[in-house]
C-alpha cells in the first residue's frame, strides 16, 4: 500500500477515535464530536477507496494534472461570471440575496463546474 | 494526430497496463495516446519511443506532417 493511503487511514481512524471520544466525554455539545467523526470517515474513505482503485499505480500523471488544472481554471471562469451576474443582478433589484445564500451559491457555483468540466475532459481525454 | 504506439507495443507484447507502468502513467493515458487524443509532453513522448525502441517520429505522425512538393527540400552539393 502507498504510504499516501496508509496516511489518509491512519488520520481517518485517530480522527473518528479522537470524534468518538469527544463525543462520549462531553455534555450536549455534539458540533465538534461530528465534525471530527465526518472528517475521519472521509478521511478513512479516500483511502480505502483510492487503495482500491489504483493499488501501487499511480493516481495521478501528467495528463489527469493537466485536465485537472484546466477543469479549474473553466470553473473559476464559470465561477466569475456567475458571481458577476449574481452581483448585476442584486443591483438592478431583479433579486435579492441574504449572505448565506450569495455565499452558497458562489460556493456551488465553483465546485459544480469543476466537477462537471473535469469529467467532461476526462471523457473527451485531452483539453484540446 | 496518429500514433503507431499500438504497432511497436504488439511487437514487444507488452499491454498497455505495462506500457503504462514502465513510463510511469496510468493506463487510459496510453489508451487515449493511441486513440491520437492525447497530446503529451515531449518527455511522455520520449519515454514511451525509448521504451519502445523507435523514435518520436516514427511513433506519432500528425496530419501535416506529408510534405508537398512545394515544400521538399533538395540537396545539392
Amino acid at each position: 500500500m502507498k504510504p499516501r493511503n496508509i496516511y489518509r487511514i491512519v488520520i481517518g481512524l485517530l480522527f473518528i477515535l479522537t470524534g468518538a471520544v469527544a463525543g462520549l466525554s462531553s455534555s450536549g455539545n455534539i458540533v465538534l464530536p461530528v465534525i471530527l467523526l465526518a472528517a475521519g470517515a472521509a478521511f478513512l474513505t479516500t483511502g480505502l477507496i483510492r487503495h482500491n482503485r489504483y493499488g501501487d499505480d499511480p493516481e495521478s500523471d501528467e495528463r489527469s494534472k493537466k485536465i485537472g488544472a484546466y477543469g479549474l481554471s473553466y470553473a473559476w471562469m464559470t465561477g466569475a461570471v456567475g458571481i458577476t451576474l449574481l452581483f448585476w443582478g442584486e443591483y438592478a433589484g431583479i433579486g435579492h440575496l441574504g449572505g448565506t445564500e450569495a455565499l452558497e451559491l458562489s460556493v456551488l457555483l465553483l465546485v459544480i463546474p469543476a466537477v462537471v468540466f473535469q469529467a467532461y475532459l476526462f471523457r473527451k481525454g485531452d483539453v484540446e | 494526430m496518429q500514433t503507431k504506439i499500438k504497432e511497436c507495443r504488439a511487437r514487444y507484447s507488452l499491454t498497455q497496463d505495462e506500457l503504462a507502468k514502465k513510463v510511469g502513467v496510468r493506463r487510459e493515458t496510453i489508451v487515449f495516446l493511441e486513440q491520437g487524443k492525447y497530446n503529451p509532453s515531449l518527455k511522455l513522448a520520449h519515454d514511451v519511443a525509448k521504451t519502445l525502441h523507435t523514435t518520436i517520429d516514427e511513433l506519432f505522425i500528425f496530419d501535416d506532417d506529408e510534405p508537398g512538393p512545394e515544400s521538399r527540400v533538395v540537396l545539392v552539393d
